[in-house]
This record gives structure tokens, C-alpha cells and sequence, in this order.
């Protein structure tokens, strides 16, 4: 996990993390209940939200032999996009070998045109436009690269001009940031005494 | 008959006689319902000489066509009635949203018209068809929380109950009518039904409204879910980035407060984290609205058990507590509510307040005793006008002149002064069961104008402590610092605060300005949609602005659907450029009713109720004070409002002050668009001829009020 969270979600987090657990240890429970997977089989089809992370694909070879080196990698980028994570190139290039290849052909590739990056200070960062905003990206670049002053800037000068609204510092306190006190106010003083920042103001 | 929509019936209960019938409803379906067929009958039945708490008065309980139909945030009921506190003595309503409302409609009524006085305490029981008047006389005396316990152990859960607590017992002015959710309904209705010894209602309803459409009904409803809707107030920016949202507010404080590592603390089985709840995911709608942490910051995540709310609601903005540093004082610690009640009890405390458990907990602690309080007694706080007033009176040292020495003695200050919970709970007692001079504050505004002889410069001054915006005796309701002339228009068009949110929801959604201004402007032309603190002069389009904003509070407490998150003027998807879609309400009325509805048709609906509020309005002022002219008067605006912040002058960026000449240019244009005479701000015969109220021009014809 880039950014050290959790994933996200709206489920008691203690229990979901069980679930998970029950869930891995028991992939054929499903199958102890035929009547209701009949009766779930029988309703209409609806809009399946997580119907892109699709883990039943990992068993299915001929279908995922079908993806492209390319496709492969957009999916990964996507999953963890869903999971509101940035891919770093260090990241992937440490995991990667053919990474520049890949990189190359996805160019050319329609289905991956989701796949994007942002740049940042020490890195560049992959995501999917699908489910990530760019100025959100561009958040969770700042977050990654643990630069607290220069995120502070940054952020001060983008809401300015933006929306037009001053930032308060407790901004910096909440999601994705999740700064304390004693940082931010240790990050407004290096901020001051930046000349490169001397036109954001603080009172 | 039952229609599409309309559940068909009015039921009227004479409390007098012991009657109950049930009329046809249908004559009334150009007023929508709720509000409209309320003022209507109220014009119809009860003479504007009438008092308040005369058993000739009367009031009118309704639900609307879209009510209990399950178009998103369709659970409020409207209750008109008679003021007994605001200059004018005029129309008002009350309005609560929760589940009683929708009871009403499934039980197959589209009003309750309540008349007479009961010899001895009662409530209302309907069950359906089945309408009798019960003995109260072991729930009278008894607080709201306690008497809704009892009435329902009495009648089963399967009905919805709602009573008055002392102060409506008490004919205190300033009294509501609740649920024990939390949902109430003030201007004073407490103390009407006090007046006619109604305790209050226990509603079951097992039948259903018909719908012409469903398909439709329900592709509306999900387009709505989708693409449209918001948080509370229907804000559509999340108040901290989310992975997924290009823009979110930068102060941090709008009501999309959900958000990852906010929890429910306290929710049964462990802390539920609020995660991201994207545009377009229906089923995290729900998570977006942490209403607790919007008005009380992180610390409130603490003591949430869960979010509540109305029926059909998706967004739940009725946050509940568990408050246990309140079990050290013997008092309830489970508390429920999503507004005023539980956000100024602090300004009880003179001497400033104290953290409890956690850094940052003394405001909603306090607060939390205070709303149960507000609640339990039954007691209204004419948006906050009660705190403001408290805090004057000791502040300005005036209760040297007007509390006795004994009465101020008797206080128990040591409570204040320790931050102690009990001390917001006691003055609310004592105004309750009217103790005192200080009770006075529940009388109402301008009672106390009157009373502690103030003069009318009181209301004029500019103090923090002073917020109202007419001379009538309520307060301003989202005014003109949020959107200049336009709020300042609607908020003194009624006979009470104004309760309009169209605007709010877009100056505090958090979207970027210009995001903002492109959709309004969309909507109502060039000019129409200022910078925050940084007003133009008045022009027409904003005129038109601020007529939509009021015609359309009318269409949302006739039809019902709830004014704080209707309508559906911006949207949280970048798709749509962030752009709402004002036709939803026109096709939703279409899907539900079978009839066809433009959004012009409906706009034209909405404004007949606009324009009998109004001849109802001049006819009272008439009748009480003998004007013939609600321009300077009924309409007149303190001085702070253009006096405040000296070191600005009106229009300069940095300031809400406004413009004297302006406004009433603003006056001008807003009159004429809605077809008053620009001398007095009274319709005219062809205005009110238009929307087939000719037995109105008649009316003030006679009254010699009627514009030439």
C-alpha cells in the first residue's frame, strides 16, 4: 500500500477483514447453498459495481490468456486506481521487466487510454482516469512523496485559483492527508521561511 | 376518491363536537397539497380576525401528492396554522419530516383539518378509515419523549405517534409538535393544539398510493440516485478530497462530511468507517451525510451511533448519539437531531463552556442536553431567536431592569458557571412552564420587544445577537450574506423565517465559484449568481432568481418533498459539468400523478400558493394595524442589514452589507414579477384573476386594499 491506508469502504472494518479471512478459507461455501444462488441466478441482471475486479478471471486461463502484457497491467493500474492508490514507475519498474515495452504498446492500445500519469517531485504515477480524478491524483502525489511544505504550497495556491477559497490549515489534518498538528505547524514555519513560497500568506 | 398521487381524502376531526368525516380532497389538487391546500382552507374556513388559541381557529395537518410515493426525500408533512407570535398574527406553517407524514397519506388522507377545543385532554388515533378521539389525560403533563413512549405502548408500534410536550400544554408561542425521532414541527403548534386540549396523534396507515407510472417513477428514481443527487442540503463537492471527485471543499465544512477514517464510534457491533461514496453508487449515498461532524468537527465521530432520517431519504441527516458524559448529570444521553435544537445551546452559557471526554466535545455535549431538552419540553427556538435573545438579555445587562432580584437569584448559576448541562435543561424548564419573567423569551420576539419596551431600534441594531431581518419577529434564514438581494427578497416574504434552501445549497456546496455560476447562470441568465462577499447591484435576473427560490418552497411543502435537498439545482458528476436538471420535479409529479406537468405548469401552481400567502398576508396586516400597503411595513429591513461592517461601503468585495436604494429597486423587480403593485407589494386583480383566486381580489377589494 503506497499511501499506508486502508482500502476505503463502509463496512465495519474489523469485520471486513474477518469476512475476508472467512471468505479465503472457504471458496466453495457458496456451493453449500444452491437454493439461493438458483433464486439470486433468477433476478435480472444489474449493474455490478466491482464487476471490473473480476477475481473469478484469475481462474479462468483462456480468458486470461486472451489479455494483452498491456491489458494485464491497465487492470492492475485500475485495481489499485479502485483502491484510491497512485502506481508508482519506481514501484512498477522494480516489479517489471519489460516495463518501457509495455509502456509503448499501451500507447497504442484503445482499451488502455484510462491509464494515465501524473508527475510528480520524485516520481511519476500511474492511474485510471476511470476512477480517478486528475486534480485527486495530483492530491495523492503531493501525499506520496511525504513533502509536507511543498503540499501545503502547492494545494494553497491550487484552491486560490481554483475555487477561489484560502486553505485552512486544518485542511491538512483530514483525508488523504492526515497530517497532525505538530507537523503542519512544523511545515508552515520551513513554508515561511522558503523565499520560493513568500506569496502564500498565513494568519 | 383516490387519484394518482392524492390519497383522496380530507379527514376533519371537530374536537368540540367529538365528529369525525371525510371529505373529498380532490377540489384541491391545484393547490398540489400540504402547504397549498392548507392555506386554501385556512382562507376558506378560518377569518383572519381569528386568534391562535381560539377554539374558531383551526389548523391543517397535509401531505402532498409526491408524499409517501417513494421519490427520494418525500417524508415531510406541512402543518398550517395561525401565528400567535409574529407581527401580523398571520399564515404560517410548521413542517417535520420522520414517518407520520407518509402514515397520514398510506392511512388515506391528504390533510387532517383538526377544529374546535376538546373538553379534556386527547389525541387523535387513525387507523385508516377509523378516526376516533381518545383520552390523554395520563400523557398530558407528560414530556414528549415520555408521552411518545406511552401512547405508543398504548396504540402498538406499528403506528406512528407524535404529541405537544408542557410548553404546547402550557400555550407557551414558541412550542412544537414531535415524534420521538427528533423530527418537530415549531411556529408554534404546540400551544394551538395546546389551546384545543390535543395532546397529539397516533397514525397507522396500511394502504398504499397509486402511482400512474411506475416504470417511470422508478427510472426517474434512479436517474435522481445516480446522477443528481448530493449530501444534505444536497451539496455536491465531499467536504475532503475523495479519490474520485475532482473538486472537494476546501474549508473543509460542507455537509457531504462523510469521509475515509470518519466513523459511526459507537455503532452497534463496532466503528463503521464512512469511506469514499462516489457519484453514481446508490447504495454509499447514505455515508455521505455525517451531519454530526459537520457541526461539531472529528471530535462528534465519538459518540455517533448511526444516522438516521426520513422516509424515503436516502440522505440520512439525523445524526444519533450516545452523549454518556451526560449519564454524570443524570440526564439522557441517547440524543437525535440535525438542527437548530442542537446547535446553539452553547450561547446558554455566559461564561463559556468545558470539554468533557474528548478535545473539542463541550459544544456538542452541551448541546446534546440542550436539544433533548428543547425537545422534551416541547419548546421552539424560532431559528435560534430564543439563544440570541437569552444571551442578549445578560449580556446587555438589561436583566437588571427586567428580572427581579429573586428571580435572578434563584437561577442556578453555579451550574453556568461550571459548564454543568443542567443549566441549558433549566432555563428551557422554566420557559416551558412559563417560570418567570425570563420565560417571556418563549413568547416570542417581538413579545419581547413589547413587553421589556425595546422599541423597534432593537431590531435595528447591529450585534451579532441580532439577526432578524424584518420587523415581524423572526430572524433571517440563510439571508442576504449568502446570496445578497435574492436571499434578502424571500426571506421576508412570509409570516415566519423563510426556510429557504435552494440557495444556501449552492453558495456553501463547496464547488468551485465558477462551476457554480455557470449552472446558475444556465438556469436564470447573466448577472443572476454573485461572488461569496462580493455583491453587483440588483438586476432582473435576479429577481427572477429569487422568485424561483420562493415559488419553489411552496411546490417542496405542498407536494411534499423536503426544501433542503430539493431541488435538484447542481450535481456531484463531472459528466453533467456538474449541472442539476430543474425538470425533475415537473416529471416526477408527471410519473406519480398521470397528469402532465412542464416545469412552467408547475412553477404556475407553486406561485398560486405564493400569491395567497400574500393576500393573506396584506389582509391580516390590514386587519391588525390597518396598512394598506406591505411595502414599508410587512416588507420593511432593519437598518444592520445595510448598516453593518461600517468600514466597507455596499458593493465593495468583503462585505454582505446591503444597499438601501438597491434593495428597494430590488423591491420594485421582484413585485413585478410576481405581478404585485410596486407601491404597496399587494397583487393585483389580474395577478390573482390569473391564478383563479378572483374571490381574493374580491376579498381585498372590500377590504379596500386591493391595488388600483
Amino acid at each position: 500500500m503506497l499511501f499506508g491506508r486502508r482500502k476505503p469502504g463502509f463496512v465495519d472494518i474489523q469485520k471486513a477483514d474477518e469476512q475476508e479471512e472467512k471468505v479465503a478459507g472457504n471458496s466453495d461455501k457458496t456451493e453449500e447453498k444452491p437454493d439461493l444462488m438458483g433464486y439470486l441466478s433468477s433476478l435480472p441482471d444489474v449493474e455490478d459495481e466491482f464487476e471490473d475486479i473480476d477475481d473469478t478471471k484469475s481462474s479462468d486461463e483462456e480468458e486470461e490468456l486472451e489479455l494483452t502484457e498491456e491489458q494485464k497491467f491497465a487492470e492492475y493500474i485500475r485495481i489499485r486506481t479502485k483502491a484510491t492508490n497512485l502506481t508508482s514507475l519506481t514501484s512498477l519498474k522494480s516489479e517489471i521487466e519489460n516495463l518501457d515495452e509495455i509502456l509503448e504498446n499501451m500507447k497504442t492500445d484503445e482499451s488502455c487510454s484510462d491509464i494515465i500519469f501524473t508527475k510528480g517531485n520524485k516520481d511519476i504515477y500511474y492511474y485510471s482516469s476511470k476512477y480517478m480524478s486528475d486534480n485527486y491524483a495530483m492530491i495523492a502525489s503531493l501525499v506520496e512523496e511525504k513533502d509536507l511544505v511543498r503540499t501545503i504550497a502547492e494545494m494553497v495556491l491550487f484552491n486560490s485559483k481554483t475555487y477561489p477559497a484560502p486553505t485552512p490549515v486544518t485542511y491538512f489534518e483530514k483525508s488523504p492527508y492526515f497530517a497532525t498538528k505538530a507537523q503542519i505547524d512544523r511545515a508552515l514555519l520551513l513554508l515561511s521561511m522558503n523565499e520560493e513560497y513568500n506569496d502564500i500568506h498565513h494568519n | 376518491m383516490a387519484t394518482y398521487g392524492w390519497a383522496g381524502k380530507i379527514l376533519r376531526v371537530n374536537l368540540t363536537t367529538g365528529s369525525t368525516s371525510a371529505e373529498d380532497s380532490s377540489k384541491y389538487q391545484d393547490y398540489i397539497g400540504g402547504m397549498g391546500m392548507g392555506y386554501r382552507i385556512m382562507y376558506e374556513e378560518v377569518p383572519l380576525t381569528t386568534k391562535a388559541y381560539d377554539e374558531a381557529s383551526k389548523f391543517v395537518m397535509g401531505v402532498g401528492p409526491l408524499t409517501a410515493t417513494g421519490v427520494p426525500c418525500s417524508g415531510r408533512m406541512n402543518i398550517s396554522l395561525l401565528s400567535s407570535w409574529s407581527k401580523g398574527y398571520s399564515i404560517i406553517d410548521a413542517h417535520m419530516g420522520g414517518h407520520i407524514g407518509p402514515q397520514l397519506k398510506y392511512a388515506g388522507y391528504d390533510a387532517v383539518i383538526v377544529e374546535g377545543k376538546a373538553a379534556s385532554p386527547v389525541y387523535i388515533k387513525i387507523d385508516d378509515a377509523t378516526v376516533t378521539i381518545e383520552d390523554a389525560s395520563d400523557l398530558w403533563g407528560k414530556g414528549t419523549f415520555e408521552a411518545n413512549k406511552l401512547l405508543t405502548e398504548k396504540v402498538g408500534r406499528t403506528f406512528e405517534t407524535a404529541v405537544i410536550g408542557p410548553a404546547g400544554e402550557n400555550l407557551v408561542n414558541y412550542s412544537t409538535l414531535n415524534t420521538s425521532f427528533g423530527n418537530s414541527a415549531g411556529a408554534g403548534i404546540g400551544a394551538v393544539m395546546g389551546s384545543k386540549n390535543l395532546k397529539g396523534f397516533a397514525i397507522r396507515g396500511t394502504g398504499s398510493v397509486k402511482i400512474a407510472d411506475p416504470a417511470k417513477l422508478l427510472e426517474l428514481n434512479e436517474y435522481m440516485l445516480k446522477d443528481l443527487i448530493g449530501a444534505n442540503n444536497n451539496h455536491n463537492v465531499p467536504a475532503v478530497p475523495q479519490s474520485w471527485a475532482e473538486y472537494s471543499a476546501v474549508s473543509g465544512k460542507n455537509r457531504w462530511s462523510g469521509a475515509p477514517g470518519r466513523t459511526w464510534a459507537k455503532a452497534e457491533g463496532g466503528a463503521i468507517d464512512m469511506g469514499e461514496q462516489p457519484c453514481g453508487d446508490i447504495n454509499k449515498i447514505a455515508y455521505r451525510t455525517l451531519k454530526g461532524v459537520f457541526d461539531f468537527g472529528d471530535v462528534a465521530s465519538n459518540y455517533i451511533i448511526k444516522q438516521g432520517g426520513c422516509t424515503s431519504c436516502p440522505i440520512r441527516c439525523y445524526t444519533q448519539y450516545d452523549m454518556d458524559p451526560l449519564a454524570d448529570y443524570d440526564l439522557p444521553t441517547k440524543v437525535s437531531n440535525t438542527c437548530m435544537p442542537i446547535l446553539y445551546g452553547q450561547t446558554f452559557y455566559l461564561d463559556g463552556i468545558k470539554d468533557f471526554k474528548y478535545e473539542g466535545d463541550a459544544k456538542m455535549v452541551i448541546n446534546g442536553a440542550s436539544a433533548h431538552a428543547m425537545d422534551e419540553y416541547g419548546v421552539w427556538c424560532n431559528y435560534g431567536n430564543i439563544y440570541r435573545e437569552f444571551a442578549w438579555l445578560f449580556t446587555s445587562g438589561k436583566y437588571k431592569e427586567v428580572l427581579s432580584e429573586e428571580e435572578y437569584y434563584s437561577l442556578p448559576w453555579d451550574w453556568e458557571k461550571a459548564g454543568d448541562p443542567r443549566w441549558a435543561v433549566e432555563i428551557i424548564r422554566r420557559i416551558a412552564y412559563k417560570e418567570g419573567e425570563l420565560s417571556t423569551l418563549g413568547e416570542g420576539t417581538i413579545a419581547v420587544m413589547e413587553k421589556w419596551k425595546l422599541g423597534k431600534e432593537w431590531l435595528d441594531m447591529d450585534n451579532p445577537l441580532n439577526t432578524n431581518i424584518s420587523y415581524n419577529g423572526y430572524p433571517k434564514h440563510h439571508g442576504p450574506d449568502e446570496a445578497g438581494q435574492v436571499s434578502m427578497l424571500f426571506n421576508v416574504m412570509y409570516n415566519r423565517d423563510c426556510m429557504i434552501h435552494q440557495l444556501t445549497d449552492i453558495t456553501n456546496s463547496g464547488a468551485p465559484y465558477e462551476v457554480s455560476k455557470a449552472t446558475m447562470e444556465g438556469f436564470f441568465g447573466e448577472g443572476c449568481w454573485d461572488k461569496p462577499k462580493a455583491w453587483t447591484p440588483m438586476n432582473r435576473n435576479k429577481a427572477k432568481l429569487a422568485k424561483w427560490a420562493f415559488n419553489g418552497k411552496q411546490f417542496h411543502d405542498s407536494a411534499t418533498v423536503c426544501n433542503w435537498m430539493w431541488p435538484m439545482t447542481q450535481s456531484p458528476s463531472k459528466a453533467r459539468n456538474y449541472v442539476g436538471d430543474l425538470e425533475l420535479d415537473a416529471n416526477f409529479m408527471t410519473a406519480v400523478t398521470g397528469k402532465t406537468y412542464t416545469k412552467d405548469e408547475l412553477d404556475f401552481a407553486s406561485e398560486r400558493i405564493s400569491q395567497m400567502l400574500r393576500v393573506m398576508t396584506a389582509i391580516s396586516f390590514n386587519i391588525h394595524y390597518g396598512d394598506t400597503s406591505l411595502r414599508d411595513t410587512h416588507d420593511a429591513i432593519p437598518n444592520w442589514v445595510f448598516d453593518k461592517e461600517p468600514d466597507f461601503k455596499a458593493f465593495e468585495e468583503g462585505t454582505t452589507k446591503l444597499d438601501r436604494a438597491d434593495m428597494e429597486l430590488a423591491k420594485d423587480y421582484f413585485y413585478e414579477e410576481m405581478g404585485w403593485d410596486k407601491a404597496t407589494g399587494i397583487p393585483t386583480r389580474a395577478t390573482l384573476e390569473k391564478f383563479g383566486l378572483g374571490d381574493m381580489a374580491d376579498d381585498l377589494a372590500a377590504r379596500g386594499i386591493l391595488p388600483q
